[in-house]
Formats: C-alpha cells, structure tokens, sequence
C-alpha cells in the first residue's frame, strides 16, 4: 500500500491529515456535554428486556411463569382449602364452584393441590438449580482459570458423571437419605452440577482467550476487575439459558421419581404424585389426571419459550 | 533524562519445551526515540507481536533487560511493574475481538480512567467525550456497543481507550492490517496525527511495508525470532543489505489482509480446539 497515492494531499505533514482523521483543530470544544446519551448501569438490562419483548410466546411464558410463583408462594392464603383437609361425602366430584378442578378420592380440593404442587415444583426444582450451580460453577471456573492437572482429574469426574444415568443415581441418592422436599433437590442438584461445571469451563476458557482480556491487563486491569467487568458479563447470558432449561429439567426430575413413589412423601402433594395416583382411576374419573397434567405442562412449555427467548439474546451468535 | 523511551536490549523468548520448542524472539534489542516509531517486519510467525508483548509484559520474557523512560521495568514482579502500564498501551489487530461486546464505546474508554481512580464520573465523562471527539467518532454514540460501528470505527474507539491514560509509547500490532486499505490509510493518518499532537512513540508491527515505510523513522526486519536488519527506513529500503530484506521489499505488493486473517484466524482456533481436544482425550 502507498498513503501517498491513494489519498492525495495526505502525505506526511500534508495539512489536510487533520481533518480526514477527525482531530480537533486547535481551539475548538469538544464538550458539548448536552446530548450526549447516559451508558452504563441499566443499560445494558434495558436493551435485553427490550429484544426480550419482541418474543410473544416468551412473554407469555414468563407472565404464566409469574403467575405460577404468585400462587405458589401465596398458595397458603389465596388457596381455597388446605392440601390435607378431606371432605369423604364430596370425594370424587367434577369441577363446581366450589371445587373448580374437583376433588380426589378422600375429597381434597384438586385446585389446593395442584397449587401446593406448584409450590414444591418451584422449590425443589430452583433449589436444585441452584445447589447444581453453585457447586457446578463453582467446579467449572477454578478448572478453567487454573487448567493443568486440576482441570484434567476435574473434566474427568465430569465425565464419569455424564455416563452415569442421572435417574439411578438419583435413586441411590434418595435411598440413602430417605424420601422428602430437603432430599429431592439436593439430590437432583448433586446430579446436575457436571453440566454447569462443563459449561461455565468452556465458557471461561473461551472469553480468556479474547483480546480484550489481554487490552484490559495491558490498560492494567487486576484479575478481579477482569473477572467481574470482562468474563462474567461475556458467560452470564449462556449461564442464564442453561439455568432456564435446567429449572423444568429439575421439575420433570421430581415428578418422575414421584411418580415411581420415590419422590415427595404423600400426602405432600406434587404434580407427579398427583398423576400416578389418578392414572389409576383415569378412566372414571378423567379430573383427576387433567388438571395436574395440565398444568404440569403448560409450566414445562412456558419454560421452554422463556428459555427460547432467552437463548435468541444471550447465545452464541 | 534519556534520549530513548525505550531500550530492550537481548529480549528472548521460547514457547514448549524439548523438541517441540520455538525460539520466538531470539536475542532482540531495540532502541526507540521519544515521539519516534520503529517499524518492525517480518513475516508471519516471526515472533513480532512475542516481541510487542515482551515489551509490555503481557508475557513474561525468557531473558533480556527492558527500561522504560530511563528506568528498569524487567526483572521486576508484575505488581511493581503495574503503574507502568498507564504509560505504555497496545492496539491490537483484531478491532472488534479487542473490544468487550458487553461495554459500551464510553464505559469502555472510561474504565482505564476507573481504574486508576482518574477523576471523578463527570470529569471522566468529559474525557470520554473529548477522546471519541478526537479519534473522529460521534461523542454522541457513546453509549452504543461495539459491534454498531465498523471496523475502521472500532479501530477509533480502541484508540481512544488507549489514549485514556495518556501514554507515552504505543506498541500497535498490525492495528491496520485487518482494515480495507482505504481505512487503513485514514487510521495511519490518525496515529500520525496523534503522534504529532501528543508526542507519542510507536512501536509499529506489519508486514505491510507500505505501511512501515510511510510512518515509520527506523525498520527493525526480524526472521524466525532473530534479527535481519535493523536501520532508519530510508536505508532499508534504498539499499537493503540482507537477501531476505531484498525478496521481502520485491515482494510487494504485500497486501496480507483478508487471506492472512483468515489463516491466523484459523491457526488460533486449531490452537484453541487442539488445546481442547487435547484435553478432551486425555479426559476421556
Ligand atoms: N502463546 C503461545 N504459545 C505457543 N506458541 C506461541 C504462542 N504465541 C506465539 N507462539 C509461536 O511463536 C511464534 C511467533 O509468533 P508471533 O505471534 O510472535 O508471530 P508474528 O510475527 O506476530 O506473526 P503474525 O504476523 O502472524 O502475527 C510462532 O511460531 C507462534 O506459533
Ligand atoms: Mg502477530
């Protein structure tokens, strides 16, 4: 390349250099301060609900999703009956004003139980997210940053972990400790962990790599500050998509193994022990599978759009 | 007070060990003059931007003695070496990868200044401005994220972060080499404009010797690690002494851009992923 010939009159010491290359002549005054956009903070946050919105079907998943922990958490008062109260004269009825997803054999309130599901749902399934995290990400991030030997026994943990079908170690886990809300999540959270740990692992090892660590040591960063302002941000998004498909996973999970009677202990109610109970009685009583079916999936599906949704603005491009 | 910002005197440095090893800087010494540049040439994998991160202490030398404006910055650790690092930056190559995609162009110009506890917000706010005014970017823009400018835009915006500080020496690394020649020229002619104004000294990596020839005062030619030639540019490139200088400079036209970046684009993923797999098979 010749500067000289391709751009005329802006050879060394040429006076038009300065103007094509923006710099300020002497004298003028760069701070017009006035409409300049704010950055920083919120930003960033607005722009993701802003792309966010532009997802009907994610929308509506994460206002069901709203909906659901609204009435988990105040299933204890917006319920219409407790979880337990029986009621043997009204057992077996079909929706009615009274009971508008009917009753089961004893004459529970169908809806109170679906409710109270939704709430062990919710707890076992975010509680197990989180426990899997925490020690996943945990697990992924010292193997990552640190590499070596530690990374190689790590990954290879992480391995074993993977081939080993998480429904019977799930069952080993819940022999052990015996049945109930406090062993169902750390049981499925200890099954879950490998996964967070190999992604937040690839997802260190791939942001370090990029220039901008290296411009941001070079601009004399500590490795605190990097971590914090240029990998974490860089390996959220992922983080929060994998957290998303991870928290129906874990429902699924409990509902399976209530489903087998290795899950929450009757009479605490749960979607799958709901099922397995009125499949029993299907055909008589169709109700009975109905309702916690129903629900049961349309939380799966609306986890499934928000997660949708969430993948369109923080996954890989 | 020393006529030379910079003098590395025997710089060495060896990637792996045994017979897998590489000698990427091989016995270097250079010496820059305060608002000079010296151009450094040399084909691809002949140890250049070793070299630059040497210089810098991105990578620790094997060897040699680095001083920067008169004082000793080798051989010291890191945590010493660090207010350093306020005087001397790096442009990179790549512009868009050396930007983080979750900042935007002002929390990234402004985080240097953050850092070192420079000011306080509005007064940081201000510089933001006066640097985007400066490398000719909309001050306004300030709050869009990287990849809403072009490349020859990012170029700018990366510029301007490494002016925050207010260096002294700039070591840039191919930092035109992945522009359309036609921006290449408009950001040379930013640097040298910016060289003018603020007295900056460059240590300017290509193998573009247009390029070199036009900005830089010295051209240092390296090969395999080691030096070919080292003379004020002029003389380079009238009566180059050594055969390899003398193919190189028949060789042009060398316009590297497009096909290089994708080869070296190419070898960092086949060193990523061979790490990885590497990896992945001893694991499994
Ligand atoms: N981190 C590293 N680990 C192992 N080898 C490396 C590393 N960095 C560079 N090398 C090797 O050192 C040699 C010099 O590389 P360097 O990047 O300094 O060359 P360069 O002159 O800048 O080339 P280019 O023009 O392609 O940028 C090459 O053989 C390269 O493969
Ligand atoms: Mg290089």
């Amino acid at each position: 390349m010749s500067p000289s010939t391709t751009t005329p009159g802006q050879g060394p010491g040429a006076p038009g250099a300065d103007l094509a290359s923006g710099f300020p002549a002497a004298g003028s005054d760069p701070s017009d301060e006035m409409s300049v956009p704010q950055y920083g903070g919120m930003a960033g946050l607005r722009r993701d609900w802003r792309r966010f919105r532009r997802n009907k079907l994610a929308v509506a998943g994460l206002a069901y999703i709203l909906f659901l922990f609204f009435i988990a958490f105040t299933a204890d008062w917006v319920a219409p009956y407790h979880y337990e109260t029986t009621n043997p004269p009204a057992a077996l009825e079909s929706s009615s004003v009274q009971h508008w997803f009917g009753t089961d054999e004893l004459g529970r309130d169908m809806l109170s139980r679906v409710m109270y599901s939704a709430r062990n749902a919710i707890v076992v399934s975010f509680g197990s997210v989180l426990i899997g995290l925490a020690v996943g990400a945990f697990i992924g991030a010292v193997s990552g940053f640190y590499g070596g030997i530690l990374d190689i026994a790590v990954m290879r943990v992480v391995d074993i972990m993977f081939a080993f079908p998480q429904f019977l170690l799930l069952i080993i886990l819940v022999t052990a400790m015996g049945r109930g809300l406090g062993t169902m999540f750390v049981a499925i959270g200890i099954t879950s962990w490998a996964g967070y740990a190999r992604l937040v692992r690839g997802q260190i090892l791939s942001a370090k790599n990029n220039d901008y660590v290296e411009a941001a040591r070079c601009l004399g960063s500590g490795n605190g500050h990097i971590i914090r302002k240029y990998i974490l941000p860089n390996i959220v998004g992922p983080i929060i998509v994998a957290v998303s498909f991870g928290v129906p996973a874990g429902m699924l999970a409990e509902s399976a193994m209530s489903l087998i009677g290795m899950g929450l202990r009757p009479p605490m109610p749960s979607w799958g022990n709901l099922i397995s109970a009125g499949m029993m009685q299907m055909y008589g009583f169709p109700h009975l599978v109905l309702w916690p079916s129903l629900t049961f999936g349309l939380t799966l599906l609306a986890f499934t759009f928000v997660g949708d949704g969430l993948r369109e603005i923080y996954g890989k491009e | 007070m020393s006529d030379f910002i910079l003098e590395a005197t025997d710089i060495r440095k060896t990637f792996g060990k045994g017979d897998r090893a590489v000698k990427a800087v091989d016995g270097i010494s250079v010496r820059i003059r305060r608002g000079k540049t010296l151009g450094i040439l040399g084909e691809s994998g002949s140890g250049k931007s070793t070299l630059g991160r040497c210089i810098l202490r991105l990578i620790e030398p094997d060897g040699g003695t680095i001083k920067f404006d008169g004082k000793t910055v080798s051989g010291i650790p890191q945590s010493q070496f660090r207010p350093n690092r306020r005087n001397m930056q790096m442009i990179f190559q790549n512009p868009f990868s050396s930007l983080n995609p979750k900042m935007s162009i002002g929390e990234a110009i402004e985080d240097p200044m953050r850092i070192w506890k420079i000011g306080d917000k509005e007064s940081r706010r201000k510089r933001v401005t006066e640097l985007l005014d400066m490398v000719g970017i909309n001050p306004r823009r300030s709050a869009a994220y990287p990849y809403e400018f072009s490349g020859g835009q990012q170029q700018r915006i990366n510029i301007a972060r490494a002016l925050s500080l207010d260096p002294k020496f700039i070591v840039c690394d191919e930092a035109v080499s992945a522009l359309d020649v036609s921006i290449q020229t408009q950001i040379v002619n930013l640097l040298m404009d910016l060289q003018k104004h603020l007295g900056l000294t460059y240590l300017f990596i290509s193998h573009n010797l247009g390029v070199v020839e036009y900005l830089a005062d010295d051209v240092l030619i390296m090969q395999h690690g080691k030096l070919v030639e080292y003379a004020p540019t002029e003389e380079i490139f009238k009566n180059p002494r050594s055969e390899y200088t003398r193919n190189l400079i028949a060789s042009v036209p060398a316009m590297p851009t497009a096909a290089h970046l994708q080869a070296k684009e190419a070898d960092r993923i086949a060193r990523g992923k061979g790490l990885a797999s590497a990896r992945s098979a001893v694991a499994g």
